[in-house]
């Protein structure tokens, strides 16, 4: 079949008319291979406009289109829309941005207008090679996995569960909270962990192992709401730490309890070191002052003799009530006092903390009890769990979110969400905050009875020209390249593919390509841009 | 450059932050070169080393491959092969006793037009400063 290409130029009002001459432009394109029309139109993204589009592509009998206008990163899904109105395959039609990349940039009008000829000559030579491409569809179970059942885990799957969605709730102790149990539409696993993640996002299977058991559970989508955890003294490992008066700062202050009834009576003094950790994991946990300051507060009211003492370096209370709380040990006649923690060593009854000064110099402090403000580290089996799934963790160990502002819920791996402090440490408002938006992310992506949309422009692989090196394997993020044993070549799975090209690149037998911007179709567009 | 002629540069740019900060650079109305061109991409590790080595071939004065800045790829990785990629294709360019500066990497966000615009002009007025490349008028595509 002959291809008839029909080219459209958009005068975007005046952006692009004014600095392209586009009376000039429409002959210079005319007898380009394969064209068999040249317009210009006001404003092609306007109602009128898309309908003009619409209709010239059925009147035309076109087979091909191009749209010279703006960005594709502005108007590519509206073109697009078009193209089907029009009964044209999407994957058809190639943009030329000749507003962004050409009449804004370029202030020579004559320049400009032969530049945007250029573009689109570019545009032409690659869209008469483009193929139709099918939208692909998957059917999803709308089911979710939750890997932990505390905060986080908790508000994710309260706001989940329904009778259209199934909730399961997987966590390695056994006994886990009323809140979730008594959830209508949640099913616990407690005692469980996760030994294996097979499929991808819309069609996981998770086989679940407890004591002597395993179960496989099929779900849409996981979150990882494994949490965080205390540091602990060994994990610190401050000289002297394991003096008895040396303890950690527990969740619940009311665990100090015991300590407070064995000190002296008189004025004993108990002393708060911030920062316990801070230099080995090498962050500020950031939601530990708070939690020290609350936790002096009720020693102050619990045993009122004692002499509050606090060893710090940064006070980091961010929030509307953070200053209001470093007042109120103020206010209690807490003694502050800046420091790094170097040493501990139980002399007698009481316990020696040294400590080096903003200036180097080292100083000396005696207390009945110290207490380490620990800093916040990822839960014990996060390392192993964030193998097992796939998904990328940071340096500190804790789960790496997709984009730290645009995708704060999302991992590397589509369909598996992160919530609560998993990801990092949180206070109990922002692990909410967190679990609520997964909760939201996964209700607006996978919503039950609903197909997923497929990425149409994946990678295939040629079994004729791939001599099985795997190269590809190596280069893929995603792991959605597999290896064919029997026929000794690789396979791209198109249900994970998201179609970035780097295989294509690795392939040394150009075996592999992507659907939409294979090698004739690139190479076709160089040539026109550099001739 | 001999002769008034003034280089002319291919661009391969990726979809999320190079092709973006682009669009910036024409919204901000900073001016560029007129024989820039540009290649979209989905991602900088698409650009094969091939097409780098056809765009000189076929006559082009320089290439220019921009990415997102490391850590910050749309496809987590994909620019650490770029990298890798560009400096094997370097590495042939001297071993064909072409000028390697002829090929550059530079990463560029969704929000960095003026470091576009800089790293354009820089490059052309560096490409003045070389010989002619020779493919222009000897070699075909």
């Amino acid at each position: 079949m002959n291809a008839r290409v029909g080219v459209y130029v958009c005068e975007c009002g005046n952006n692009i008319s004014d600095q392209v001459d586009i009376a000039a432009l429409v002959p210079m394109l005319e007898g380009a291979p394969g064209v068999v029309k040249v317009m210009s139109h006001r404003l092609l993204c306007s109602k009128e406009g898309q309908e003009f589009l619409a209709e010239e592509v059925r009147k035309e009998g076109l087979t091909h289109l191009v749209v010279a206008a703006c960005s594709p990163r502005q108007h590519l899904p509206t073109f697009m829309e078009v193209c089907k109105r029009g009964g044209l395959n999407p994957y058809l039609m190639q943009m030329a941005n000749i507003r962004e990349q050409c009449a804004w940039v370029t202030s020579d009008r004559h320049e400009a207008t032969e530049k945007a000829a250029r573009m689109i000559r570019a545009a032409i030579a690659r869209v008469v090679r483009q193929a139709p491409l099918p939208e692909r569809e998957v059917e999803a179970n709308p089911d979710v996995i939750i890997i932990g059942g505390g905060l986080s885990g908790t508000v994710t799957a309260s706001m989940l569960a329904g009778p259209e969605r199934r909730v399961h709730v997987v966590d390695r102790n056994p006994a886990l909270a009323v809140a979730l149990t008594s959830l209508k539409g949640v099913e616990t696993h407690g005692g469980c962990e996760v030994e294996a993640v097979r499929g991808f996002f819309g069609n996981f299977e998770v086989e679940l192992a407890s004591k002597g058991s395993r179960q496989e559970v099929r779900v849409g989508a996981m979150v990882v709401c494994t949490g965080s955890r205390a540091m602990t003294l060994q994990e610190m490992g401050y000289p002297g730490s394991e003096a008895p008066h040396v303890v950690v700062l527990p969740q619940d202050p009311e665990s100090l309890r015991p300590y407070l009834d064995a000190l002296p009576s008189g004025q004993p003094k108990v002393m708060f070191v911030h920062c316990a950790g801070r230099e080995r994991v090498g962050y500020c946990s950031g939601v530990c002052c708070l939690r020290s300051f609350k936790a002096m507060r009720w020693m102050a009211e619990t045993a009122p003799n004692a002499q509050l003492s606090c060893l710090h370096q940064d006070i980091c209370v961010p929030g509307r009530d953070g200053e209001r709380e470093y007042q109120g040990i103020l206010g209690i006649g807490a003694r502050m006092t800046w420091g790094r923690l170097t040493a501990l060593a139980q002399q007698g009854p009481q316990v020696t903390v040294s400590f080096r000064r903003e200036d180097g110099s080292i100083g000396q402090d005696a207390a009945d009890l110290v207490i380490l403000v620990p800093a916040t580290v990822p839960n014990h089996g996060a390392r192993a769990l964030i193998d097992i799934i796939g998904v990328e963790a940071g340096p500190a160990g804790f789960v790496e979110e997709a984009h730290p502002m645009l995708e704060p819920v999302s991992t590397s791996v589509k369909g598996i969400y992160v919530a609560g402090s998993a990801s990092g440490p949180r206070d109990g408002r922002a692990t909410s905050l967190l679990s609520l938006a997964a909760a939201a992310q996964i209700a607006a992506e996978l919503r039950p009875g609903k197909t997923l949309r497929l990425e149409a422009q994946t990678s295939q692989v040629c079994e004729a020209l791939c001599t099985g090196c795997r190269n590809c394997m190596t280069v893929c993020t995603y792991g959605a390249i597999e290896y064919d044993l029997v026929a000794q070549t690789c396979r791209v799975n198109e249900t994970i593919c998201r179609g970035c090209g780097n295989c294509v690149a690795a392939c040394p037998s150009e075996a592999i390509s992507v659907k939409g911007a294979t090698y004739q179709q690139i190479l076709q567009e160089i040539k026109e841009a550099v001739r | 450059m001999s002769g008034n002629e003034e280089p002319r540069v291919l661009g391969f740019l990726c979809n999320w932050c190079a092709y973006a900060g682009a669009d910036l650079a024409g919204v901000s109305r900073l001016q560029l070169p007129a024989n820039f061109c540009v290649i979209r991409t989905m991602c900088s590790a698409r650009t094969e080393p091939l097409f780098l080595f056809k765009a000189l071939l076929g006559g082009m004065d320089g290439v220019l491959v921009a990415g997102c800045h490391p850590g910050d790829c749309h496809y987590q990785r994909g620019n650490y092969f770029t990298r890798r990629r560009l400096v094997m294709v370097q590495e042939i360019l001297k071993a064909l006793n072409m000028e390697h500066e002829r090929v550059r990497l530079h990463w560029i966000s969704a929000s960095e037009c003026s470091l576009y615009q800089k790293v354009l002009t820089e490059f052309i007025e560096d490409l003045k400063g070389m010989e002619r490349n020779v493919a222009r008028d000897e070699v075909f595509l």
